[in-house]
């Protein structure tokens, strides 16, 4: 285990679990606020995943993640507004 | 050896920065504060794409690192304000001020 890799897990337990649970617990406009920084987060573990194996596919997953969840996280926000 | 300590300091930090933002978002009360502190996880991106390019150089993962931050540091703000504009169009149902009641004119 390098030291990519223990970034990437560090981020995803140290990251992942609090903006899950402020997803959970909070109104929908402050959920769609972590949602998208879970986007952010989860897009950068793939990418540490990505040079800690030296696996170029989790790379592009990377940035199809980073594409999808912004578009995901204007979809929500757009939804909440009442323009969907 | 400097350029371990290079990478070391870029992820150390990357990583950091990204922990306070999730920091603020989980701690801070209100959606208007909470969106503060999602501005600098594009930063966060960038320092990480740059661990990885002052490691391996231009190569295809350390290319696609650089896109994915550039994408985040454009990509943030743009979210931030509209996600603030709903934030604010929920909480008071219109966009601009209205104009202060004073008295009558005569």
């Amino acid at each position: 285990m390098n030291e990519w890799i223990v970034a990437a897990v560090v981020l995803l337990i140290a990251a992942m679990l609090p903006l899950g649970l402020t997803c959970l617990l909070s109104d929908a406009i402050e959920g769609v606020v972590a949602l998208s920084l879970a986007g952010v987060v989860a897009t950068l573990v793939l990418l540490l995943l990505a040079e800690g194996f030296h696996r170029q596919p989790f790379v592009d997953l990377a940035v199809a993640l980073a594409v999808m969840s912004f578009i995901g996280s204007v979809a929500f926000v757009r939804f909440l507004e009442g323009e969907l | 050896m400097l350029g371990d300590v290079v990478v070391a300091g870029l992820l150390i930090a990357g990583v950091a920065l990204e922990l306070f933002c999730v920091l603020g978002v989980a701690v801070m009360r209100g959606p208007l504060d909470r969106l503060h502190y999602t501005g600098p996880a594009g930063v966060g991106a960038l320092l990480i794409a740059g661990a990885i390019l002052a490691r391996e150089g231009f190569s295809l993962i350390a290319n696609k690192g650089l896109l994915v931050a550039a994408f985040f540091l454009v990509t943030t703000p743009l979210l931030t304000h509209i996600t603030a504009r709903a934030a604010r169009l929920r909480e008071r149902g219109q966009l601009d001020i209205p104009p202060p009641e004073g008295p009558a004119e005569p």
